[in-house]
């Protein structure tokens, strides 16, 4: 197996340290890195041996100036490995210093004493002597009998799903709700309102944002306002968001009633995807 | 501007014993906020404002006064009893701050608050551009508070500080303290204040002519001591004061009252009562 790849855009630097800066936030045991000659698939599951909860998947064409990928077989051309993204994220912050940002960074499948993803930063420097700083950061290898474990599911498509600009808002209107009960009631509906509610024996509490863009909405014949909720386990969602180091554009909540909620991060091309499945009271 | 004070009765709003509005939340937020050392309020409105009481132990309360200027609106119907609930301030603090806004110079969340009597929940509607939350917060039997009569006749001794030189001396103090020693001297006129823990004593005099204090009045010299457990529940509030009134009765009871300015120039008090540590002499 073979795989080596050099980025020179600043942005698509940037672009990976912030998902890596993000999936270390939300203390996964493991991230799944998953290469191909078309994608770089970081993925995520909730607990080990459960399905993926999380993945973004991003176009080596954007990441990469140069590639060379030889997979683990010529049928199967990808390379799957497990790796902390906390490491990831601290070797490419690594790549910015006081004179600027890393002429470019490569990474380089290795063995060094063990599987590793190494990452070498060539750094601006006054003199004339070029400074390179080399990250290994250690993998684990999955065999491809344990793949179908880490590929993400199709999700279907959403009974209604809308798009919210004002992240910071409902980012601090759900971690006030999470304070107040552990559950949390997110309905939408195809007119473009958005609430989000809970219920304590202390009372009542909703929040109303109205004139969301309705991204899918299921037609309805007679006309009238199609309405989906479902309840959600208030910390997973607030955990999100709290993670969140994407420079979020927008989200789009998509809702399936009454089983799951698709939250989708997105920043320029980059889409991060969360599931959060619906509890019952 | 002016400000609608209402006691007649009005036949939209009779439904309603108090009808209050702010247009920003910030206003009263940190008022409750700086006496949130217990998880019950009680709140008292009367023609002249809204009084929040927080009392814990018995021994120590705390109370926020609120007048009508404060209010761009605040309607009170005449009743033969006192209009007057109590909740959990925990769950009030947590709606108030639900945009996050309290303490961010974003734009300004307006309140409105309606209460329609014993046993009905307090109905509170938060609005921040154009995003409404409606809350709706169960009211609880209010409980008889104790009456800390200090009236003038017994009072020895009052000084009157500047907080801020007030707020680096209570900040210094070390956590683990047990009493703090409040002593007025007239002769070489002195505040000497005197904590103890098992750490060890502290000792801090501040004489009569210092910048710090702007009123002196000590017929006899006086010590008292309280627990500081108790004590530094007034802290918060003294945190967000611009000068502060002790004064003490001939049984030691602390009475501090926190001049409070805010950022519309309106002055709002707090006091806080605290009953003395008595010696098992």
């Amino acid at each position: 197996m073979k795989f080596r790849g050099k980025m020179t855009d600043a942005g698509a630097v940037r672009q990976l340290t912030n998902l890596a800066s993000t999936l270390a936030k939300m203390k996964a045991a493991s991230v799944t890195l998953r290469l191909s000659k078309d994608l770089s698939i970081f993925s995520m599951c909730e607990e080990a041996g459960s399905g993926v909860i999380c993945w973004c998947a991003l176009e080596q064409g954007q990441l990469f100036t140069e590639l060379t990928l030889e997979g683990a077989t010529a049928e199967h051309n990808q390379i799957c490995m497990h790796l902390s993204p906390a490491l990831v994220a601290s070797a490419l912050t690594s790549s910015k210093n006081a004179l600027g940002v890393a002429n470019s960074v490569k990474l380089k499948l290795t063995n060094k004493k063990s599987p590793c993803l190494t990452f070498q930063i060539d750094l601006p420097s006054i003199g004339l002597n070029p400074r390179t700083c080399i990250h290994d950061v250690p993998i684990t290898l999955i065999p491809r009998s344990e793949w179908p474990l880490h590929e993400h599911p199709e999700v279907p498509i959403p009974n209604i799903s809308i798009r919210v600009s004002s992240v910071k808002k409902v980012r601090t209107v759900i971690d006030r709700l999470r304070k107040l009960s552990s559950k949390l009631n997110i309905r939408a509906s195809s007119n473009g309102d958005l609430c989000l509610r809970t219920e304590t024996d202390a009372g009542t509490f909703a929040t109303f944002f109205q004139h969301m863009p309705v991204i899918q909405s299921e037609d309805t014949n007679d006309g009238n306002v199609q309405t989906v909720s479902l309840w959600i386990d208030a910390k997973k969602i607030a955990q999100l968001l709290a993670s969140d180091q994407l420079n979020t554009e927008y989200l789009t909540l998509g809702l399936i009633d009454d089983r799951l909620l698709h939250v989708i991060l997105t920043q320029n091309d980059m889409h991060l995807h969360y599931l959060i499945a619906a509890i019952s009271l | 501007m002016p400000v609608q004070v209402s006691t007649t009765v009005d036949a939209e709003e009779s439904q309603y014993q108090l009808v209050f509005r702010m247009d920003n939340v910030k206003n009263i937020y940190h008022l409750l906020k700086a006496i949130n050392f217990h998880p019950r309020a009680t709140c008292f409105a009367t023609d002249s404002g809204l009084k929040v009481s927080v009392e814990s132990a018995k021994c120590c309360q705390a109370n926020a006064f609120i007048q009508t200027e404060i209010f761009q609106e605040y309607t009170l119907q005449p009743t033969d009893e006192s209009v007057s609930f109590s909740l959990d301030l925990n769950v009030l603090l947590e709606c108030l701050d639900i945009f996050g806004d309290a303490n961010s110079n974003s734009s300004p969340t307006a309140l409105m608050l309606r209460y329609q009597g014993y046993g009905h929940p307090i109905q509170l509607l938060l609005e921040e551009e154009d995003v409404v939350t409606d809350c709706s917060i169960r009211t609880l039997e209010v409980e008889e508070l104790a009456n800390f009569d200090f009236t003038s006749d017994d009072v020895i001794n009052k000084i009157i500080l500047k907080s801020e030189p007030l707020k680096e001396i209570f900040n210094a103090i070390e956590p683990s303290t047990d009493i703090v020693e409040l002593n007025l001297y007239s002769n070489e006129p002195i505040v000497k204040l005197r904590t103890v823990g098992y750490m060890g004593e502290v000792e801090i005099d501040i004489s009569k002519d210092s910048d710090m204090i702007e009123l002196f009045q000590c017929e006899s010299d006086s010590t008292s001591k309280y627990k500081y457990c108790h004590f530094k529940q007034a802290l918060k509030a003294l945190a967000i004061s611009q000068k502060v009134s002790i004064r003490t009765d001939d049984g030691g009871l602390l009475c501090m009252q926190f001049m409070i300015k805010n950022d519309y120039g309106h002055i709002c008090f707090i006091e806080f009562h605290c009953l003395p540590v008595v010696d098992d002499d």
